[in-house]
């Protein structure tokens, strides 16, 4: 495991105050640290299975207490899948879905919410259709899209 | 005192209504992001806000010429918004309500076509931006 989703714990700022900036390719997002569970880095030929019934978007699990799903959120963000030969698992606490693993190609760092510039998302976006993030947030030069997890696994999962 | 801004686009030459200019900037880099609107190259910081920046495409058929290295900052129902151009023609001061054609000459109308403008011995389409932004399909 790469880090428990007791952030807060870790330094002092709230963990909903902080982000866990990460990549899918080479598209930056984030989501906010206090929806983490855990970060866990696996290997492909553990993730990945095929010729089962797994739900829409699910890719395969990972062994914690339970099985974790774990879903590739590329394929609806419309961007890149992840080809890291050990990608990254954030597992997510969902008060609806319970745990489920967002994989990622890697984690690139936590910050702290009030080092990143904010915007609401463009209205322009939203017209186009469904856009599961909340915010765009820039760190360090790099514009993040922070993601809406339950909106997320929603649009994953084929969901309304 | 109202003002109009006449420029050189991959649509033709163009007219927008001074009170949706903002600014004309040289080409910013833009960060592409996920689930981007047809249209649309990508975002960027101005002045506290985040832009939309489009592409030539945005225009519809009418679109052409080079993108150019220029960008039209508009405010817009929809935020705010870059619409690409290449050259700055003139932005002038307007003294009332200056008639113009609804009929275009010939070829295709850039979308958010209002109707031409005359201006030093030329046309310039007049576009709304707003409804160029309605006329983008929808994916």
């Amino acid at each position: 495991m790469l880090a428990s989703g007791k952030f807060d714990s870790l330094c002092s700022e709230d963990a909903a105050d902080l982000r866990v900036l990460f990549r899918i390719g080479a598209v930056p997002l984030s989501v906010p640290a206090d929806v983490v569970a855990g970060l866990y880095q696996v290997g492909r030929h553990e993730l990945f299975r095929s010729g089962e019934n797994l739900p829409r978007g699910c890719i395969g699990f990972i062994d914690l207490a339970t099985p974790v799903e774990v879903f590739d959120v590329a394929a609806v963000l419309r961007i890149e899948p992840v080809t890291a030969d050990a990608p990254v698992v954030l597992v997510i606490d969902s008060p609806v879905d319970g745990w489920w693993g967002l994989l990622a190609d890697r984690i690139d760092r936590v910050v702290a919410a009030r080092r990143m510039e904010s915007w609401p998302i463009p209205l322009l976006w939203q017209l186009h259709g469904t856009v599961p993030f909340d915010r765009i947030e820039q760190f360090d030069g790099q514009l993040h899209c922070c993601c809406n997890t339950q909106q997320l696994l929603a649009m994953v999962k084929g969901e309304p | 005192m109202r003002f109009c801004g006449f420029f050189e686009s991959a649509a033709g030459p163009l007219a927008v209504a001074g009170e949706t200019l903002l600014e004309v900037i040289e080409r910013p880099a833009l960060s592409r992001l996920p689930l981007a609107p047809p249209c649309c190259l990508g975002v960027f910081p101005f002045r506290g806000q985040l832009v939309v920046g489009l592409g030539h495409d945005c225009f519809g058929d009418a679109a052409r010429g080079a993108a150019g290295e220029l960008m039209m900052i508009c405010a817009t129902d929809s935020g705010m918004v870059g619409l690409p151009i290449q050259k700055v023609v003139r932005i002038v001061h307007q003294d009332g309500n200056r008639p113009f054609v609804s009929e275009a000459a010939g070829g295709e109308r850039p979308r958010g076509w209002l109707g031409d403008y005359p201006f030093e011995g030329r046309d310039f389409a007049l576009i709304d931006v707003d409804q160029l932004l309605e006329q983008i399909p929808r994916p």
